[in-house]
């Protein structure tokens, strides 16, 4: 992987950004990291044979090991010691979207894990979440993940967490919102979601089936990374630059 | 302050919020020195802190510290300096000694040892949770971490408050010792005028986000007296001799910066000059708005 330029720069060095990420992991402390697993697995067991239920619970789990140190560190009211530290805001930026890449993969490993342990033993007949535990189903997860933090890290950057946290949940829902509209007026699959209405994750799963069986793993996968990595590097800079300007 | 180069120099320097304004402040800090930034509540010694710091952007004038701007070269300085919040706030789910290791090894100059030793020496569990460590003890395990990397400039805001007067007088003795090198300054912000009599090198006091002085402690106690008479002396013209005055049955008590302007004014009257304390100047300078204008009498 290609450290980008900011990591480079003095006082924003790799070992600062390993430091930066050793300390993010310091922050979240094994009793915490139980607490949010614990919370995890119970949730799958009401929700493996729910359907959409269960790959919202796979993002949730993502998204809160992606923010949980910056949700710490508001709650806290840490942010003016670790600025008064030397750090570039920039290297700050970058390590908390190399831990969020990181922890996302985390988060879909449990995930995919709990889902087909949990199958088998519960009621499967009648689980649809089985489509999840599938390649096109793990990719729709990853490309969801990535949608998540490539919006969320630029409106927390920009607002902080009080702010910024409403104005993503808008934007959260407006997105929503235009994804089950899309998803309707494709014509979408047979499958409703929880809202009785085929949600934009089945909408995905298709796309993602379909650009499979065209291109073949190795082609799917290198065009959901290029876009990914485009769409990372586009949120990455507002970051840094807005994040740059806040006042603590 | 002649030191062509300071460690510190802030050179009309100016900060607007909604309901607050710092405008055109300006000081400097030599090398080897303790300032002592003073100032009631809200005057605007945090705003100075956390601009000298980058954590906070000034819209007018410069700022230099080590002779680098500290918005462009934030890190560098930032590495050089030990700082002291006022709620000094580190992750509190951590032990003191985890809480060091997380945030110590970004300073070049850490020293692991230095901090273990001055953590023993302020009297912090290292295995305590910092939630279950006072306001004292908190702040005093922020002083281990900020006197831990051998920083050349100390920034400490407000680090007596919480402080038991023993343990304070002892931090005293050894920012004192800091300095003792010529080559490390202390700026401490501090509401206890007493603690500034003891160190405190150079005076800048703010109010109202306005300078209102920036001298040697020596300058300040020099030109400024208490003056004490009847209240009958008191004139238009008489009272612009003085920075604050008190008044009440006893007579008036007055802050004057110009000791000689009062003896001829009130030439031939019974009058008493006194040597005025920092505490004096702080008070009576406090009684008066931006540029010196007196804004009240203050009767008692």
């Amino acid at each position: 992987m290609t450290i980008p330029s900011e990591a480079r720069r003095p006082g924003g060095g790799v070992a600062t950004l390993f430091q930066l990420i050793r300390k993010e992991r310091t922050v979240f402390t094994v009793r915490d990291r139980f607490y949010v697993l614990g919370v995890f697995f119970l949730a799958s067991l009401q929700t493996v044979t729910a359907d959409e239920a269960f790959f919202a619970l796979g993002i949730a789990l993502a998204g809160a090991l992606a923010v949980y140190v910056p949700i710490i560190e508001w709650y806290q009211g840490t942010d003016p010691m670790l600025h008064s530290l030397p750090i570039r805001r920039g290297t700050v930026v970058l390590a908390r979207y190399l831990l969020a890449v990181s922890t996302s993969g985390v988060a879909g490993v449990l995930w995919v894990t709990t889902g087909r342990l949990l199958l088998p033993i519960l009621d499967a007949s009648r689980a649809t979440p089985a489509i999840w535990m599938t390649l096109e189903g793990v990719i729709t997860f990853f490309v969801f993940v990535g949608l998540l933090v490539a919006l969320f890290f630029p409106v927390y950057f920009r607002l902080g967490m009080g702010r910024g946290s409403l104005v993503f949940l808008g934007l959260s829902v407006a997105l929503l919102a235009i994804g089950y509209a899309t998803a309707g007026l494709a014509g979408g699959p047979a499958r409703v979601g929880i809202l009785g209405i085929p949600p934009p994750s089945s909408l995905v799963l298709s796309r993602v089936a379909a650009l499979l069986g065209s291109l073949g793993v190795a082609g799917t996968l290198t065009l959901i990374l290029i876009g990914l990595a485009l769409l990372f590097a586009v949120s990455l800079k507002l970051s840094q630059r807005w994040f740059g300007r806040r006042e603590f | 302050m002649s030191d062509p180069n300071p460690i510190l120099e802030l050179r009309g320097v100016g900060k607007a919020y909604e309901s607050f304004a710092l405008r055109d402040v300006s000081f400097s800090l030599p090398r080897g020195y303790i300032m002592g930034l003073i100032g009631p509540n809200g005057a605007g010694k945090t705003t100075v802190i956390k601009m000298i710091l980058a954590l906070v952007r000034p819209d007018a004038g410069r700022i230099r510290v080590f002779g680098l701007d500290p918005t462009l070269e934030g890190e560098a300085v930032r590495a050089r300096i030990g700082f002291v919040h006022e709620n000094p706030v580190f992750h509190s789910a951590l032990s003191a000694e985890r809480a060091a290791a997380a945030v110590g090894p970004f300073y070049p100059t850490w020293d692991e040892a230095a901090f273990r030793s001055l953590a023993k020496e302020f009297g912090v569990p290292l295995s305590g949770k910092l939630k279950t460590l006072s306001h004292g003890t908190r702040t005093r395990f922020a002083l281990a971490v900020a006197l831990a990397h051998n920083a050349d400039l100390l920034l400490l805001d407000e680090p007596s408050s919480g402080l038991d007067p023993a343990f304070r007088r002892g931090l005293l003795d050894r920012l004192a010792g800091v300095i003792e090198g010529g080559d490390t300054a202390v700026l401490f912000s501090s509401h206890i005028t007493s603690d500034l009599d003891r160190v405190a090198d150079y005076i800048t006091f703010i109010q109202d986000g306005v300078l209102r002085i920036s001298e040697t402690k020596e300058e300040v106690l020099e030109r400024h007296a208490l003056v004490k008479g009847d209240v009958a002396l008191l004139t238009e013209a008489t009272r612009t001799l003085f920075v604050g005055i008190v008044t009440g049955d006893f007579g008036f008590v007055g802050l004057t910066a110009d000791v000689e302007a009062v003896r001829d004014a009130f030439d031939g009257e019974s009058f008493v000059v006194d040597p005025a304390t920092l505490d004096d100047v702080v008070f009576y300078t406090g009684r008066t708005g931006p540029g010196g204008l007196r804004l009240h009498d203050h009767s008692v």
